[in-house]
């Protein structure tokens, strides 16, 4: 009887430390950004593409369409793929695309933009990176859903197709 | 058959007795051990003894390095954008240290926000920040509606 | 042209796919109809990962930046060994490496196993499955053929930081180490299905343990050797999570190797052979992925990736649960029960195996405790090199002491007075040797002390015993294995020891013609110089190292300034002495007329070296003398 209880405790331990992990790796992927829900940063930045002009959170505010923001930079692979979802993005009605250019040279992420296309309404350039600090950004792409200065939802990692079907649309007709 | 059934049974005291002392020595070992991770702001709010060992992390300040030759000490300052933490460094800094960049330095918490620091980690990846920097810089953000 | 390679490359891994679940299907069914055919299979596994593997090298290689991977790891600048090491210094790459050598692991098995054939059958059948998990994993998350729909004319993967020859050779001897203890696992799990976990098949099982310890440590030792060369702290071990992990399989499959030998000799210690087997497996399975996923330095860069974290741990408890079951049912059943001594050989190996796991535990919670705390108490720490120093030392005096009194205890009985024969002799030596160099060198501890004296007992008794002179000539006994790896282990003891008490080191700020003293050497800072290279250019710091006014050697700490990316590197120069290293790093302060230069010294470092290589050796005479006598 102890003998079993011996043998089968290496089992035991492994399937609670198991339980363990997952749960509290999923709701830390959950829980993520303490932002969700709260307003929306101030921040005003150069434009990346007139540079006379500033990009605010005043442009997201003001607005009442639904504002995604996407943080991208030329040297990031993931954010060339998820470049055909972003396209997708910008030609629904009532949505609204701006980019924020993260740590990059005017030079290579206007290069970037002119090979790949403009899916933005606005880009932000944000070259040392403290305005998306304020958005709580870990490292890119991240695209935040923003709607009547609040946000919504923050969307780690590049968009996949099946991902916008599965998850963004839905949040957006909800707040339709 | 008496005789293996009360070996047996002290084999298994004096194991699970020496398993306990030792565990106990090893968690001891473990707690006298632990390294913590302040932010600046951290370390305004609490109250941290002198000459403890701890990890402070942030952002390098601007125009804040400096180099002394005659005692070969750097200088500088890490910052969360609300408080901010002198460090006094004596060694070669990584190569990817820089201002404005995210930093991490282990060191002696000497008092009134400053640390003398014995190790300078910055992240092997130049666009990262180290998570720790950025949840500290996240809970003194503006966005927290104060 | 290139998407032809990609339709190539995935269907390869499909063929594999589709063979392993054969294989599986094979040793599943009872019949032992043809005994061909899990031979067939296997090289078809083997051929396929190989074609796909050999495709990666291709694509890499010729800079084909259709492939998206190609395109984030590689540049046309690169020199062509890095080009080719590239392939397999990354996510995708280094798992397709890892399918590649458990397809070549199966196919040798198959090839060259002395099993009777339902147990070959059964092992190929559990190593397919491992086989078939990782290529779901690595077709549905981590793809290495994806194309980009616009191919751009350059890479991004010049990094000079990752350009680096110990750093390309690294990953592949390590994982041929992890990976070689899969095959221990299959081997495992094949035995507890057919109930035949014994003398038989610890024979069949201890020249693969070996082999795949012997490269398991040569991993190691590449990465410590390259950390110290590299990272510029001259340290060459931090108790980092990242190390910690390929040490924990090292500790445990090294207790596997003692209780496979008791095994085979003795036909007892089943149930211990079996769970450090499937353990040993699972801990190479955690040191490759968790460490992959960023886990073990922070849970965040876990989070952010979710899909292949999840996935790799979802994996790894299926494995574990699926092995860890059948050695509840079956475990009970497997010891024979054996009397022996208190004081014999036996207990001795099963002291052994308890003092390795207490380690395994210490290095265990010092690794994962951070994570413990950050995701249920939300407090970041880190566990400081010292916590891993005072718990282990002990536990060391402990392993030296039973190394020595073991090989010389009978089985099942005891026979202290020839013990005490055997030992006396280099007590005595090592005692007084020990002690008259701590006079002479008066930094030690007591506990330094005792352990260079027991250390030096080990390598003395050891190499008397085993290496003989009779008639004019040199005679090595059947334990020379044995004798060399753990000489070797004591060597390496007494060097790190060595080198901790007895390291210098001086921070400093120097102009040219400056002189800097550390210990009896002189440094002096001769010129600074630039150099444009190809791809960088260098200021370089020239210092003569004298002593007694005749220059011995000359060393050039480097700082490099990389174009593309910009990148900043500083080069250590190390000058290797046959008792000590001498390791200049340097900064260049902006806007300053002189350098901060650090200078160590450190002793002992070729030994440490030299220590590892002595046990790597050991254990390849305990495989080929087995095959003498067998």
């Amino acid at each position: 009887m102890i003998r079993k209880i011996l043998f089968y405790s290496p089992l035991s331990i492994i399937v609670l430390l198991g339980i363990l992990f997952y749960y509290s790796l999923n709701s830390e992927t959950k829980s993520n950004s303490p932002l969700i829900g709260k307003e929306i940063p101030e921040f005003s930045i150069e434009r990346l593409l007139n540079d006379n002009d500033q990009f605010t959170s005043k442009d997201l505010t003001s607005s009442e369409n639904i504002n995604f923001i996407n943080v991208w930079a030329s040297w990031c692979i993931p954010c060339r793929a998820e470049h055909n979802v972003l396209e997708l993005l910008s030609k629904i009605d009532n949505v609204d695309l701006y980019g924020i250019n993260h740590k990059d040279t005017k030079k290579n992420a206007t290069n970037f933009i002119n090979t790949l296309g403009n899916p933005f309404r606005e880009i932000g350039f944000d070259s040392d990176g403290r305005t998306s600090i304020e958005w709580g950004v870990f490292g890119v792409p991240e695209t935040f859903i923003v709607h009547r200065g609040k946000i919504i939802y923050k969307h780690i990692g590049p968009i996949h197709i099946s991902e916008l079907e599965d998850t963004i649309i839905p949040i957006i007709k909800d707040l339709n | 058959m008496r005789e293996p059934v009360k070996q047996r049974i002290i084999k298994l005291l004096i194991g699970a007795s020496i398993i306990f002392v030792a565990v106990l020595i090893i968690i001891f070992n473990l707690r006298d051990n632990l390294i913590y991770f302040y932010s600046p702001t951290d370390l305004v709010e609490i109250n941290l003894n002198n000459n403890q060992e701890i990890r402070v992390g942030g952002l390098v300040a601007d125009n804040s390095l400096k180099y002394e030759e005659n005692s070969s000490t750097y200088r500088f300052v890490i910052t969360d954008e609300k408080n901010i933490i002198n460090v006094e460094y004596r060694g070669i800094l990584p190569n990817l240290f820089a201002e404005n960049k995210g930093v991490v330095v282990e060191g002696i918490y000497s008092g009134a926000n400053n640390i003398i620091a014995n190790k300078v980690l910055a992240k092997h990846d130049e666009n990262y920040m180290p998570p720790e920097v950025i949840d500290a810089l996240q809970k003194e953000g503006k966005w927290q509606g104060e | 042209m290139s998407e032809l390679l990609s339709y190539l490359g995935i269907v390869s891994l499909c063929v594999c796919l589709l063979v392993s679940l054969a294989q599986i299907k094979i040793s599943y069914l009872k019949s032992n109809a043809n005994y061909i055919n899990y031979f067939n299979l296997s090289l078809i596994q083997f051929v396929s990962c190989l074609l796909s593997f050999l495709i990666l090298i291709y694509i890499f290689i010729t800079s084909d930046f259709n492939f998206s991977l190609v395109y984030q790891n590689s540049h046309t600048e690169k020199p062509m060994i890095y080009k080719l090491s590239g392939s397999w210094g990354n996510h995708e790459g280094s798992l397709l490496m890892w399918i590649l050598i458990l397809t070549i692991f199966n196919f040798m098995f198959a090839l060259m196993s002395k099993a009777n054939i339902r147990l070959t059958e059964i092992t190929v059948g559990v190593q397919s499955f491992l086989i078939l998990g990782f290529l779901l994993f690595l077709l549905f998350t981590s793809n290495p053929f994806s194309l980009l729909s616009e191919p751009p004319n350059e890479g991004l993967g010049l990094n000079p930081i990752l350009q680096d020859p110990f750093l390309a050779i690294h990953p592949p001897i390590l994982y041929l180490g992890y990976v070689g203890f899969s095959l221990i696992f299959s081997l495992a799990i094949a035995g507890l299905l057919l109930n035949h976990i014994d003398k038989n098949w610890a024979s069949i099982v201890k020249k693969w343990t070996l082999s795949a310890w012997i490269l398991l440590t040569a991993g190691i030792g590449l990465g410590s050797y390259w950390a110290y060369n590299e990272l510029g702290w001259g340290g060459y071990w931090f108790w980092d999570p990242v190390e910690n992990a390929s040490l924990m399989p090292w500790l445990a499959g090294t207790a596997l190797i003692h209780c496979v030998s008791i095994l085979e000799k003795r036909n007892t210690l089943q149930s211990w052979t079996v769970l450090l087997s499937i353990l040993t497996f699972a801990l190479s399975l955690i040191g490759t992925f968790l460490v992959r996923s960023g886990i073990l330095n922070s849970v965040h860069a876990f989070a952010s990736d979710p899909t292949r974290g999840l996935f790799i741990l979802a994996f790894l408890l299926i494995v574990l649960i699926a092995s860890l079951f059948i050695f509840a049912r079956k475990g009970p059943f497997l010891d024979k029960e054996i009397k022996y001594h208190l004081l014999s050989r036996e207990t001795g190996i099963l002291v052994n195996n308890w003092l390795f796991l207490t380690i395994l535990f210490i290095v265990f919670l010092g690794t994962v405790y951070p994570i413990f705390t950050d995701i249920v108490l939300n407090e970041n720490i880190t566990v400081g090199s010292k916590y891993y120093i005072f718990s282990i030392t002990p536990i060391i005096f402990l392993f030296i002491f039973a190394m020595i009194i073991t090989p010389f205890l009978n089985w099942s009985t005891n026979n202290y007075k020839i013990l005490i024969q055997k030992i006396y002799k280099p007590t005595l030596l090592s005692v007084i040797l020990i002690f008259s160099i701590s006079l002479y060198f008066d930094k030690l501890s007591i506990t330094e002390i005792s352990l260079l004296i027991l250390s030096s007992i080990l390598i003395m008794a050891n190499l008397n015993s085993n290496i003989l002179f009779k008639n004019n000539s040199l005679y090595l006994t059947s334990n020379i294995g044995r004798a060399l790896t753990h000489a070797g282990f004591a060597l390496l003891i007494i060097s790190i020891i060595a080198n901790a008490s007895y390291a210098k080191e001086k921070i400093t700020q120097a102009k040219v013609d400056d002189k800097i003293i550390v210990g009896n050497y002189d440094f002096i800072f001769s010129s600074i110089s630039q150099k444009k290279e190809k791809n960088y250019h260098k200021i370089i710091a020239n210092f003569e190292m004298q002593q007694h006014s005749g220059t011995l050697k000359k060393l050039s700490p480097e700082i490099r300034f990389y174009n593309n990316p910009p990148t900043i590197t500083s080069e250590t120069s190390i000058a290797r002495m046959l008792f000590k290293d001498i390791y200049i790093v340097m900064n260049v302060p902006e806007n300053q007329e002189f350098i901060n230069v650090r200078i160590h010294i450190k002793p002992f470092m070729n030994f440490i070296w030299v220590s590892i290589l002595m046990m790597m050796i050991g254990g390849l005479f305990s495989i080929s003398y087995r095959i003498k006598n067998s």
